[in-house]
């Protein structure tokens, strides 16, 4: 059985070499996905296809880095789950380097020998006085 | 044993009543929560009834409080839920959450080990979206 940490690696390299296909591929085809932005969910990696594409289009020649941190994972024989809180950075087209802190929270479960997201929460906060979002930790 | 459905309901219900040991009941002493709003994450339930206490004694009550798109997975040893909750205050304010709960046994019952709650943003904008 591959591991947890295998999925989080192969997720990382497929945003660094925005390779859909590598990055889709972690996902169970009936994913149920709340992502960072509108709409409240995704269904399906039909749908959450679509918006990978924008995303990776987006960051075409950025340079993209992934930096989890405050990892915690746990698994049982039918289900696992992984949170974090992960960096999303890149360089923009005058060289200045963006980034962008989400909370990540993956439940997965076994697909044969690997681990498939069936479900993926993705997150800033709200400033609790403001209730703008917030970018950095 | 209970259910994942009855920890939903007594959330629920946690809520409308303003409750703070029914609402701390229904969490691990190891919660890891990652809220709606600030701080980024609450890393145990003693950090956390800090912030219900504040929220509970903020003033708002609620008309109704709600869970809807409820999907449950239960197995032996965890469960996993995920659904929109909706806050409906006296007055027509309120809003409505995506959560995610992953559940462990203990004892008798599921405890909430860790939350995930938000809102979405605006795709462009970037503002949040308080209802679905």
């Amino acid at each position: 059985m591959k591991t947890l940490e295998s999925v989080l690696e192969r997720y990382i390299s497929a945003v660094k070499s925005l390779d859909k296909q590598a990055f889709l591929a972690l996902y169970d085809p009936s994913v149920r996905y709340f992502d960072m932005t509108a709409p409240f969910e995704l269904r399906g990696t039909d749908v959450f296809g679509g918006r990978v594409d924008k995303w990776f289009a987006h960051m075409e020649g950025s340079e993209p880095d992934v930096i989890p941190s405050n990892l915690e994972s746990s698994s049982s024989g039918e289900l696992a789950y992984m949170t974090m809180l992960i960096d999303y950075a890149d360089v923009d087209a005058e060289g200045n380097r963006r980034a962008m802190m989400n909370r990540l929270t993956w439940v997965l479960a076994p697909r044969g020998d690997d681990w498939k997201i069936i479900h993926e929460h993705t997150s800033v906060p709200l400033n609790e006085e403001t209730m703008e979002p917030e970018f950095e930790l | 044993m209970n259910t994942p459905q009855s920890v939903i309901d007594r959330y629920t219900s946690a809520v409308m009543n303003l409750d703070r040991e029914a609402m701390l009941s229904l969490f691990a002493e190891d919660l890891k929560m990652f809220d709606t709003v600030t701080p980024w994450k609450f890393e145990n339930r003693n950090e956390w009834a800090v912030y219900i206490d504040e929220w509970f004694s903020a003033g708002a009550t609620y008309a109704k409080v709600e869970a809807s798109d409820v999907h449950i997975r239960t197995f032996a040893d965890c469960a996993h839920v995920s659904m929109n909750m909706r806050y409906a205050e006296h007055g027509g304010g309120g809003m409505t959450n995506r959560i995610t709960w992953l559940l462990v046994p203990d004892g008798e019952e599921w405890k909430i080990l860790h939350e995930h709650a938000s809102v979405p943003l605006h795709r462009t904008e970037m503002t949040p979206q308080f209802q679905p």
